[in-house]
């Protein structure tokens, strides 16, 4: 983990299992996280934050590859059954908000408050 | 195979209800599903069931707490909801009675869930089914509110699962055949690596404490519970909390074993601390009857954690917390249903007098918040003592006394609302023309959960002290 590019600042914290793993995946799969929270709390648009979702979610499943031995082709599959039944309620309740407030705009979604 | 039953029947049953043309006949299908649900529950608890799937589904004792409770709730929701769609006959159930069903299907396989994933998968299933519960008035504040529950317990649940590939792979250096199976990650926690799984915990109380609603992710919370209908609000604040808290149980018994009980017990107790703090200031001067409730939800799952942070005797009194919430929450948001119809409001400025316009249902809301707030006779206040006994004798009276004080703020935020809402007399003002009444079905439910809420303060039967017990030790694992 010590090769230069590749070392994100708290690496030396996280030891890296050595089961013969790339190096590259937990710096990839962490830099994926944190851009789609970026997406996700910066912008709008609700379909922008949909899309920094499953990009959040992209990351999260590039951690997952270096759990290959572990995890159960069952359990994969069945998060991405739930994940794709989540992207369709949340497609829906899209439709909706378009139908009701004429637009994507999440600012128009802040009626509740204390 | 008595536990794969019980996980087919409500899925039969939702199917059985999506297909059946007659808006009335649907609610009859639940509650014969929640019967049956119940019957089985039973029979499972009083045996020892095998666990199936190669161990992947099998019970444990909290599970079997968590399961005992939710059939209850689902069952007096399913009277209740009888009644209660009878008056909302100008929207469709084709929606909500399947999606409650799913629901209770949810609920049971994550209480048997032995297996990092499908608890998982279980848990995310159970919170997509409210998201349609959630929308069912239509209104646009219920498009708001699913809008926000489900982008919040999508990202909630993101981080969960991120935390259980952190907690898998914390076990990799030193287990040569990792699985996803808590007894197996139990078994080899102690030579893990204590870093990764110090961040897996976290992540894991992040994303499961979303769904159960520790501050400061609970933000979804007033608003999901205020626009749901109530019998959906008592099966969130009873049951999906319960499962998160159950997910969040077996997680921190794989980082007992690995020795880090003091870590994550402090971690417990401050997320505690800062739910119940969060929701004694939202409390205070909230005129929103549900919206209350939801408040009241939060700082309960504070004790929750902060029985369990505290260990040994507190994670006996936190579980018997958990049923007692469970069921007095039945309480509140039934009969606070009944008022929101009856007044076509639930703003304690327009609503007063609910006593005298709804003798039962404005009783039992009065008899739910004593309840709730840990006042004898009820059961809230033997397990509020559990956990605040368990806080003195571990002499951590810095803790115990906190914990006094926010029950105390706790109890005149919630009973300033309360006490106008159901005492006084109501104002002359333009009341809905079809005017609610307390029914059987409507009524029913309410009393039975208020005797269920009474039992405990008055008498833990032997089964249930057992089961509890059991649960205490499962939870006291060595490193």
């Amino acid at each position: 983990m010590s090769q230069s590019g590749k070392q994100l600042p708290f690496a030396g914290y996280l030891p890296m299992a050595s089961i013969g793993e790339s190096t590259l995946i937990i710096p990839a799969s962490f830099s994926t996280v944190v851009a789609g929270f970026l997406l996700l709390t910066t912008r709008y648009k609700a379909i922008t934050q949909v899309i920094g979702y499953l990009i959040l979610e992209n990351g999260i499943y590039i951690f997952g590859m270096l759990l290959l031995v572990a995890v159960p082709f069952l359990v994969e599959l069945g998060i991405l059954l739930d994940l794709s039944v989540g992207i369709f309620v949340v497609s829906i309740i899209l439709n909706h908000i378009n139908e009701a407030f004429s637009s994507l705009d999440t600012r128009q979604l802040s009626a509740l408050k204390e | 195979m008595l536990l794969a039953v019980l996980i087919l029947i409500p899925v039969l049953a939702a199917g059985a209800a999506f297909a059946t043309a007659a808006s009335a006949l649907r609610p009859w299908i639940m509650l014969l599903a929640a019967v049956l649900h119940f019957v089985f529950t039973l029979v499972v608890l009083n045996g020892n069931p095998k666990p199936i799937f190669g161990g992947w589904v099998g019970l444990d004792p909290p599970g079997r707490l968590v399961l005992l409770l939710i059939s209850t709730l689902f069952l007096l929701g399913a009277i209740y909801a009888v009644g209660y769609l009878r008056y909302r006959t100008e929207r469709s159930n084709r929606v909500l009675v399947p999606c409650l069903l799913i629901f209770l299907a949810g609920a049971t396989l994550v209480t048997c869930a032995q297996q990092l994933g499908l608890i998982w998968i279980a848990i995310e299933a159970t919170a997509l089914s409210a998201a349609p519960m959630i929308y069912f008035n239509r209104t646009r504040y219920s498009i708001e509110t699913t809008w926000k529950y489900l982008l919040l317990s999508s990202v909630g649940i993101a981080m969960a699962l991120l935390g259980s590939f952190f907690l898998v792979y914390a076990s990799m250096g030193n287990d040569l055949h990792p699985t996803l199976m808590f007894s197996h990650l139990v078994h080899h926690a102690p030579g893990d690596n204590a870093v990764w799984l110090k961040m897996a915990f976290v992540l894991l109380l992040v994303g499961y404490g979303t769904k159960m609603g520790l501050a400061p992710m609970h933000t979804w919370k007033p608003d999901a519970y205020g626009e749901a209908p109530g019998v959906v609000g008592a099966l969130l604040a009873g049951g999906l909390t319960s499962c998160a808290f159950l997910a969040i149980l077996r997680v921190d018994r794989v980082c007992i074993a690995a020795g880090l009980q003091a870590y994550t017990s402090h971690l417990l107790i401050g997320m505690g601390f800062l739910s119940m703090a969060v929701a004694a200031v939202f409390m205070v001067g909230q005129k929103d009857i549900k919206r209350m409730l939801a408040y009241s939800s939060v700082e309960q799952m504070g004790i929750l954690a902060l029985g369990v942070g505290i260990g040994g005797l507190g994670v006996y009194g936190a579980l018997l917390q958990m049923i007692n919430n469970g069921l007095t929450k039945g309480m509140l948001y039934l009969s606070a249903g009944n008022i929101h119809r009856s007044y076509g409001s639930k703003n304690s400025d327009s609503v007063r007098g609910a006593m005298r316009r709804l003798p039962l249902s404005g009783t039992i809301l009065m008899l739910g918040f004593l309840a709730i707030t840990g006042s004898p006779p009820f059961g809230p206040f033997v397990s509020v003592l559990t956990i605040l006994n368990a806080a003195v004798s571990g002499d951590m009276f810095l803790v115990g006394a906190l914990f006094l004080l926010l029950l105390l703020i706790v109890f005149i935020g919630m009973g300033r609302t309360v006490l106008a809402v159901t005492q006084g007399r109501p104002l002359r003002q333009k009341l809905p023309d079809k005017r609610y009444r307390d029914g059987w079905l409507t009524g029913m439910p309410l009393v039975i959960c208020f005797l269920l809420v009474l039992m405990p303060g008055l008498h833990i039967p032997a089964a249930l002290a057992h089961m509890l017990q059991q649960a205490q030790k499962f939870m006291a694992v060595r490193p």
